[in-house]
């Protein structure tokens, strides 16, 4: 994977080393890369805090910090605990800036690594990674770019390796989310997997045809920042507005209630987002 | 589902520099967002006409992709309205804007969808170009630090002046 260079840079980077290190940490960094990548695949990226998700994720993390710490001669323990740790507190520190949030995780990783008996820097590079290939999939391709020029620089320059690489991969992130893709990619919530389900699909489908039969005209997945909310942004299913004036006349959400008839605990932490951003709180159908 | 968008604030002006950045990006029109008869009604442009009862909600379509834009039967009425899940079209929601307040508009559109459960992705030609579609918008507008919502040059002027921009809620 070409993103192994930007692991190569960073790893070495801090340590200097000959043509077999570098070769050997270039297969680490990628294997890590795209095992973290995969990590946030399966588990949405970015999942909420308490959700089965968000606890598949902390684990997954935990495994490929381990495996990358073995690999590197470090401890398992101190690998998985710096991966753990880093995951469980995405939900907190991952919605700041690129910078700020990919340093947070590279210092609680590298403190956590010290914590459980390891080195710091191979902490530091734990959390790094899992933030750039799990979190901030955004600026993979940027990652690409910057990394791949800053492994080729790094190989000629000697003292100047960390700065460079590290540059080189902060400058590539900034181009990948600048030139990677819309800023918003959204798929729609579902217990079951993170591309929606056809029931909700379906129930979206059925108020987006009864309100545009009214008149309105319907937006679906509508971006709502929630500042002072639980996640810094929410999205709402279905929104009916008037054609002309563009404002929104009903607002639904649809989700699964639990057995007494609410909605289900992740449904009505969005609802109370939503409701303390605009005002007023979406109309909860349930599809179960 | 899947699908992407980029939201913003733009004024008449800032729509009509976002319309010209975009034609260069292939052959295209602008579609009603309802039909009488089940077929595409196509725009003669994407600027908003004053003293007029459309919608402010379009659609963008590749011409070779006309003929596979899917229309969903409404209960009650005569007309049917563009089905943006199905269909390879990007819906562009224009800015309502008035003397006090400039209202939230969007480009949005869907990558996969269910079909009888099955999960559906969309052509890579028309997703490749919708893509281009919303990057295109990413890099003539500004975005705003901290937030997702994009603004044009005009109507971050008007911001800075006191102008309301309106989520629409």
């Amino acid at each position: 994977m070409a993103a192994a260079a930007a692991g190569a840079a960073i790893v070495i980077g801090p340590s200097g080393g000959n043509l077999g290190q570098i070769l050997k940490a270039a297969a680490i960094a990628g294997a890590t890369a795209f095992a973290f990548n995969e990590v946030g695949d399966l588990t949405t990226h970015n999942p909420s805090f308490g959700t089965p998700q968000y606890v598949e994720n902390v684990a997954g993390h935990a495994l490929v910090g381990c495996a990358s710490s073995a690999a590197s001669g470090g401890s398992c323990e101190s690998g998985a605990l710096s991966g753990a740790v880093t995951a469980a507190a995405g939900p907190f520190i991952n919605r700041q800036r690129y910078g700020a949030a990919l340093v947070e995780n590279a210092v609680l990783g590298g403190v956590t690594s010290v914590a459980g008996g390891g080195k710091f820097a191979n902490g530091a590079i734990t959390g790094a990674f899992g933030y750039m290939f799990n979190s901030a999939a955004s600026a993979f391709v940027g990652m690409r770019i910057g990394g791949a020029v800053a492994g080729v620089v790094f190989s000629e320059t000697g003292p100047l390796d960390v700065a460079l690489a590290w540059a080189g991969a902060t400058i590539g992130a900034i181009i990948g989310d600048w030139a990677g893709g819309p800023d918003i990619v959204y798929s729609a919530p579902n217990p079951n997997g993170r591309n929606g389900s056809p029931e909700h699909q379906a129930n979206v489908e059925d108020l987006e045809r009864d309100m545009q039969s009214r008149g309105l005209d319907t937006e679906r997945e509508v971006y709502v920042p929630t500042p002072d909310g639980e996640k810094s942004s929410r999205y709402i299913d279905i929104v009916g507005k008037d054609p002309l004036s563009q404002r929104v006349q009903e607002s639904y959400q649809v989700g699964l209630q639990t057995q007494a008839g609410n909605p289900i605990a992740r449904e009505m932490r969005a609802l109370d987002d939503i409701q303390k951003a605009i005002g007023s709180r979406p109309t909860f159908r349930p599809y179960n | 589902m899947k699908s992407r968008q980029i939201n913003f604030f733009l004024t008449t002006a800032d729509q009509a520099d976002l319309i010209n950045s975009l034609d260069p990006l292939g052959e295209f029109v602008y579609v009603r967002n309802v039909s009488r008869d089940g077929t595409p009604e196509i725009l003669e442009s994407a600027s908003i006409a004053t003293a007029t009862n459309e919608s402010l909600q379009i659609y963008i379509a590749q011409l070779r992709e006309i003929k596979n834009i899917v229309f969903q039967r409404l209960p009650n009425v005569t007309f049917s309205s563009i089905d943006v899940v199905r269909s390879p079209v990007v819906q562009f929601v224009r800015c309502y804007q008035d003397e006090r307040c400039i209202r939230r508009g969007r480009l949005y559109f869907v990558t996969a969808y269910y079909d009888r459960r099955q999960q559906i992705e969309k052509d890579e030609v028309f997703l490749s170009w919708a893509r281009k579609i919303v990057a295109r918008a990413r890099r003539v507008l500004k975005k705003e630090d901290g937030s997702l919502i994009y603004y044009g040059k005009q109507a971050l002027h008007l911001k800075q002046a006191g102008i309301t921009m309106d989520l629409g809620f």
